[in-house]
């Protein structure tokens, strides 16, 4: 009990704070009600398709597992016009090419969706703005954060 | 003299009509350039920056509150690529632009693609009619003590209208917003007061503040009304509130 009288305090410095920054809160969609936080797998794999459009914008990619069983995941970026801002367009990605991944999965049994943290190129290098939050989120070397 | 003096009892008249029917003010605020005392220079970019204040609750009434729990995610009308609108459009973080014309103000947002116009008063547009009937409803403005004043009705339902974010608050075609647009130096304040008296007891109070941009409006690329659906697909079914997508 002590230490929650210790914490709302704080709590309540901190959403004041919050709210003084003016940091956007929530915007567009939660990805909670469709994607595990609590999970985090790897993948890596062939995209088949990028679709660079709004609200948001899908890399489909083509994923062998252990057994060798493809499977085609699904990665949902921010919206593009946060990512165009770093430089991002509908060529980002082209079919064929080798990408991996870490990220949420989809919540839904026999679903393959991913909310990446970050999607890397073959080489290994680390695609500035692929996650959707975190050190990799659109803004995060510009010091901001956003939704949507 | 005495035709001198029709010709001025006729000019009386003619200026108590104009004065009378706004035609008046026309010719003189159409004289008054963006930046003057009365009318303030809010044109260019704007992007979030300084404080946002939003209602921690929206005062519900009965109706409001029985709507609100049956509104699930499914009906969010973005999964359908339909743009969010006032004052939510206002809170993402996405830069919008203000032009100010003689007649009207053109608002676009990079967010949802949206452009609103807003109809200046006392410029001859005709009021709002039943056909204005629109996600972003029919704005009317005017200048009034160094502010831009907006008011929009003709809000189309929408099942978002009054919070957009689950749990989502439906608003009415009662909706009513008023946008109070000022600046102070490099910051712009954007106060608006959201009505709904068929689902709220009182009306409730938004501010934001923005910073100018040089940088341009983003093109806000194609919505695919598939795709825009696509999440839902990753919600458990038995975490959809009616069971169906």
């Amino acid at each position: 009990m002590r230490r929650i009288l210790v914490l709302f305090p704080a709590a309540a410095v901190a959403a004041v704070a919050l709210l003084s920054l003016g940091v956007p809160v929530g915007a567009h969609h939660s990805e909670a009600p469709f994607y595990d936080s609590d999970k985090t797998v790897d993948i890596r794999g062939v995209v088949t398709k990028w679709v660079f459009r709004n609200p948001h914008p899908f890399l489909y990619v083509e994923v062998a597992d252990e057994k060798g069983v493809k499977n085609e995941w699904v990665l949902e970026f921010v919206g593009p016009v946060r990512l165009i801002k770093v430089g991002w367009s509908a060529t980002t990605f082209v079919p064929g090419e080798t990408v991996s991944a870490s990220g949420h999965p989809s919540r839904a049994p026999g679903t393959y969706g991913l909310s990446p943290l970050k999607v890397a190129r073959a080489d290994g290098t680390v695609i500035p703005g692929s996650g959707r939050g975190g050190a990799n989120a659109p803004e995060a070397g510009r010091g901001g954060r956003g939704g949507g | 003299m005495a035709f001198p003096r029709r010709l001025f009892e006729a000019a009386a008249v003619a200026m108590v009509l104009l004065v009378g029917s706004g035609y008046l003010s026309i010719r003189l605020e159409a004289q008054a350039p963006a930046g003057s005392a009365a009318i303030p220079n809010l044109s260019g970019v704007w992007t979030r920056g300084g404080r946002s204040i939003t209602p921690e609750q929206l005062p519900l009434n009965a109706r409001g509150i029985a709507l609100k729990e049956a509104i699930d995610e499914s009906l969010a009308p973005m999964y359908d690529c339909v743009p969010a609108t006032v004052p939510h459009i206002l809170g993402d973080p996405y830069n919008f632009s203000i032009e100010q014309r003689p007649d009207r103000v053109i608002i676009a947002f990079e967010k949802d693609g949206v452009t609103r116009t807003v109809w200046l008063e006392g410029h001859g547009h005709r009021p709002a009619t039943p056909n204005d009937y629109a996600v972003q409803g029919y704005s009317t403005g005017k200048y009034e003590k160094g502010q831009l004043v907006v008011e929009t009705t003709k809000y189309t339902f929408d099942p978002g209208g009054l919070e957009d974010k689950p749990p989502m608050v439906p608003s009415s075609t009662q909706k009513k917003t008023t946008e109070r647009y000022s600046r102070d130096g490099n910051q712009l304040t954007a106060t608006v007061v959201m009505e709904d008296p068929l689902i709220m007891t009182e009306p409730v109070r938004f501010s934001f503040e923005f910073q100018p941009t040089k940088d341009a409006l983003v093109e806000w690329p194609e919505c695919d009304p598939v795709q825009s659906r696509a999440p839902l697909n990753y919600m458990p079914v038995n975490q959809l509130k009616y069971g169906i997508r």
